[in-house]
C-alpha cells in the first residue's frame, strides 16, 4: 500500500518534470507573441528605431518581426518618493543570492551526506543531513520573498528594462516560475518524508527526490545565470539589441558556462560556512557534553564542505575572469586594472581571511585527539608559508599616492613590493596556499591514526617529495614565466600550475586512503573538546564568505558600467554611474548585517522549534 | 630514516620528471613551448 503511494508520487514527480520539459517549445511559441505584441512600443521608444529598422526588414522579415533594444531618456525611469530605485534592487538581488546560494548549496551536501549515511549504516550522518535541510527550510521562504521584493522593485524602478528583457526571455522566466513548483514540491517531499521514507526501498526513493530536488534546484540557477550574464555578455541579438530568433544562442552566451560553474563550487562553499556559523551558534550554546559532542562534529563536516569548495574556487574564479578579458578586453581592464582593481584587494585579503580561518580551525580541531601531539610542531611552519603566500597575495601593484610619495618611491611602482602585485605572483601564492591548506587537512586527518602498512615509510617520503617538487613547479612557472616571459606565456604557464596542484591533491588523497586503510586509532576522537575560539573561526568563515560575495557580486554587475545590457542597452537613469569603492562597501556591508540578522533569526527559530512546553 | 630518505630522493626525481613532462605537455597544448623563444 505505502510501496503504491510512494511509486504514485514518484510517478507525479515525473510526469511534473516531463511536463515542464515538454512545455519548453510552446512556450517558446509564445515567446514571438509576446515580442512581436511589443514591437510597436519598442519603435516608439527607440529614438532611431526607425532608421534601424529598415535594413533590418531589407535583410528579411523575420529579423523584422523583433525590434533592438528601447533607447531610454531619464524619464522612463519612474521615482517613488524615498526610495533609490538602484540601491533598493542591490540590497534586494544581494540579499536574494545569499539566500538562494544557501538554499541550493546545503540539498547538494546533504544529499551526499544522506548517501555516505545510507552507505555506511551510521545513523548519525542522517540526523546531521536531516538538521542540515531544516535549517535551509525557513532560508527558502526568505529567498522566495527576496526573489518577489526583486521582480517587483525591477517592474517598478526600471519597466523598460524588464520589458526588454522579458521579450528576450520569456521561455526561460515561464520555465522558472514552472521549475519553482517542481522545486518546492521536491523540497517538502524530501524534507517532511525524511523519516516516511527512511528504511529499505523507500530509501532510495528519498535520495531520488534528493537528486530530482538537486537537479531542479541546479537548473533554477542556470536559467538566472542567462539572464546576468546575457546583460554583460549577450547573445542571440543583433548589436542594436534586436533577437536573432535562436533562443538556445541568448541563453548560451559567452559568460553562461563560467558563471555556471563558479557558482555552483561557490554555493558548495558557501552552504558550508552558513552551517558551519550554525553548529558553532549551538556548541557555543549547548548545555550538555552530547549536544557539545554533535555540534563540534557538525561544525567540523561543515567546514570540510566549506574548505572542499573553497579549494577549487579561485580556478574557477580565474576561469570566469578569463573569458570575460576574451569576450571584451575593455571590461577585463575594467575589471581588474581599472577603479574595481581596488576591490580585488579587499577581495585577496577576505580570501587570505578565508584561508587563515580554515587552516586555524583545523588546527584548533586537532585538540580532539590524543595523537595530535606528534603534528602539531609542523603546524608553525605551515602558518608561515600561507602567511607568506597571503601577503604576496594581497600586495597591490601600485598604491594611490600622493605626488610627494610617488617621487620617494621613484615611480608608481615599488622596487621590491611592485612585482609582487602581478597576476603570476598572485596565482602562485594562491596554489601554495591552497597545498598548505590541503597539507593541515592531511596532518589532521592523520593526527588520531597510525598507519599499519609496511610501506608506510615510503608512503609518506613518496607525499613529502611530491610536495616539493610541485612546490618547486610552481614556483618555477610563476617566476620564470611570470617575469622572464611575455603575456601569452604569462597566462599559459598558470594552467600547469593549477594542474599541479591538482594532481598533488588528488595523489595524496590516494596514498592516504590505502596507508590508512586498516589504520589503528591512537584513542577515541573526543568530540567536543575543541576550544571556543575555534568555533569563532566557523563564524569568520561565514562573515568573510558573506561580505567577499557581496563585494564580488557588485564589481561583476559593475564592470557593465553605464549599460544594462553591455554596449547594447544604456542604462539613462540618474543613478548611470559607478559608486565610490567607499560608498559600494558600505552599501554591501549594510546588505551583510542585513543577512546576518536573518540569518541570526532563522537559527533561533530553529533553536525554539526544538525546545517543548514546560 | 634512512629508508625514508631514499625512498624520498627516488620520489624526489620522480617527481620532477614528471612534472617537466606536464609542463611541456600543457604548454604544447596551448601553442607553445616550455622555454620562452623571442
Amino acid at each position: 500500500m505505502i510501496l503504491t503511494g510512494i511509486k504514485k508520487v514518484t510517478c507525479l514527480t515525473l510526469l511534473f518534470l516531463l511536463f515542464i520539459a515538454w512545455g519548453g517549445p510552446h512556450v517558446s511559441l509564445q515567446f514571438s507573441g509576446v515580442t512581436v505584441a511589443n514591437a510597436e512600443e519598442y519603435a516608439a521608444k527607440s529614438e532611431g528605431a526607425a532608421t534601424e529598422a529598415a535594413p533590418a526588414k531589407a535583410e528579411g522579415e523575420k529579423k523584422a518581426e523583433y525590434p533592438p533594444a528601447p533607447k531610454l531618456t531619464e524619464a522612463d525611469y519612474p521615482k517613488v518618493k524615498g526610495f533609490n530605485g538602484r540601491i533598493m534592487i542591490w540590497l534586494a538581488a544581494q540579499l536574494h543570492l545569499w539566500f538562494a546560494a544557501f538554499v541550493l548549496a546545503v540539498p547538494i551536501f546533504v544529499l551526499i551526506l544522506e548517501g555516505i549515511g545510507m552507505a555506511t549504516k551510521d545513523e548519525r550522518y542522517d540526523k546531521m543531513a536531516y538538521e542540515f535541510i531544516k535549517v535551509s527550510l525557513t532560508a527558502y521562504s526568505i529567498t522566495a520573498i527576496f526573489g518577489g521584493l526583486l521582480v517587483f522593485s525591477l517592474i517598478i524602478f526600471y519597466p523598460d528594462f524588464m520589458k526588454y528583457m522579458t521579450g528576450l526571455f520569456s521561455s526561460t522566466m515561464l520555465a522558472y516560475a514552472f521549475l519553482f513548483f517542481a522545486e518546492s514540491a521536491s523540497l517538502y517531499i524530501y524534507y517532511y518524508g525524511w523519516h516516511w521514507l527512511h528504511d529499505g526501498f523507500r530509501k532510495w526513493v528519498h535520495l531520488t527526490i534528493g537528486l530530482i530536488l538537486n537537479g531542479v534546484g541546479t537548473t533554477l540557477m542556470f536559467l538566472a545565470n542567462a539572464w546576468v550574464t546575457f546583460m554583460m555578455s549577450p547573445g542571440g541579438v543583433d548589436p542594436a539589441g534586436a533577437f536573432q530568433g535562436d533562443h538556445w544562442a541568448v541563453i548560451h552566451n559567452f559568460l553562461w558556462n563560467p558563471l555556471n560553474l563558479h557558482r555552483v563550487i561557490a554555493n558548495i562553499a558557501y552552504g558550508g560556512s552558513v552551517i558551519g556559523a550554525y553548529a558553532a551558534y549551538k556548541f557555543l550554546s549547548a548545555t550538555t557534553k552530547e549536544d557539545r559532542a554533535h555540534y563540534d562534529w557538525m561544525g567540523y563536516t561543515a567546514n570540510v564542505i566549506a574548505v572542499s569548495g573553497l579549494l577549487p574556487l579561485p580556478f574557477a574564479g580565474y576561469w570566469l575572469t578569463k573569458e570575460m578579458y576574451a569576450y571584451s578586453q575593455q571590461m577585463g581592464i575594467t575589471l581588474m586594472g581599472g577603479i574595481f582593481a581596488w576591490l580585488f584587494i579587499i577581495q585577496a585579503v577576505l580570501i587570505g581571511a578565508l584561508f587563515l580561518s580554515a587552516n586555524y580551525y583545523l588546527w584548533c580541531g586537532m585538540a580532539r585527539s590524543q595523537g595530535a601531539v606528534r603534528y602539531t610542531k609542523y603546524i608553525k611552519y605551515i602558518a608561515v608559508a600561507i602567511i607568506g603566500s597571503f601577503l604576496v597575495w594581497f600586495t597591490p601593484h601600485t598604491l594611490v599616492m600622493t605626488n610627494q610619495e610617488l617621487k620617494a618611491l621613484g615611480g608608481p611602482y615599488h622596487k621590491y613590493l611592485g612585482p609582487l602585485g602581478i597576476m603570476p605572483a598572485k596565482n602562485t601564492a594562491v596554489n601554495i596556499m591552497i597545498l598548505f591548506t590541503y597539507l593541515s587537512f592531511m596532518l589532521y586527518r592523520r593526527c588520531n591514526k597510525i598507519a599499519t602498512v609496511s610501506w608506510a615509510p615510503a608512503g609518506n617520503a613518496a607525499q613529502a617529495a611530491i610536495y616539493v617538487a610541485a612546490i618547486a613547479n610552481i614556483v618555477f612557472l610563476g617566476v620564470y614565466h611570470g617575469y622572464f616571459t611575455n603575456t601569452p606565456f604569462k597566462v599559459a604557464a598558470s594552467v600547469p600550475q593549477v594542474v599541479s596542484t591538482l594532481f598533488v591533491i588528488i595523489f595524496c588523497a590516494i596514498i592516504d586512503a590505502f596507508m590508512y586503510k586498516g589504520a589503528k586509532e591512537v584513542a577515541p576522537l573526543q568530540w567536543g573538546k575543541v576550544p571556543d575560539r575555534s568555533q569563532y573561526a566557523l563564524f569568520m568563515l561565514a562573515i568573510s564568505f558573506t561580505w567577499l560575495m557581496g563585494l564580488m557580486g557588485y564589481i561583476r554587475s559593475g564592470i557593465r558600467q553605464h549599460w544594462h545590457v553591455y554596449t547594447i542597452m544604456r542604462d539613462n537613469s540618474v543613478d548611470a554611474y559607478t559608486p565610490t569603492i567607499g560608498y559600494a562597501a558600505q552599501v554591501v556591508t549594510l546588505a551583510t548585517m542585513i543577512f546576518m540578522a536573518i540569518v541570526i533569526f532563522i537559527f533561533w527559530l530553529s533553536n525554539i522549534s526544538a525546545k517543548k512546553a514546560h | 630514516m634512512k629508508s625514508f630518505f631514499g625512498f624520498f630522493v627516488v620520489a624526489l626525481v620522480v617527481s620532477a620528471a614528471f612534472f617537466l613532462l606536464l609542463d611541456v605537455g600543457l604548454m604544447k597544448l596551448q601553442g607553445l613551448t616550455l622555454l620562452y623563444h623571442h
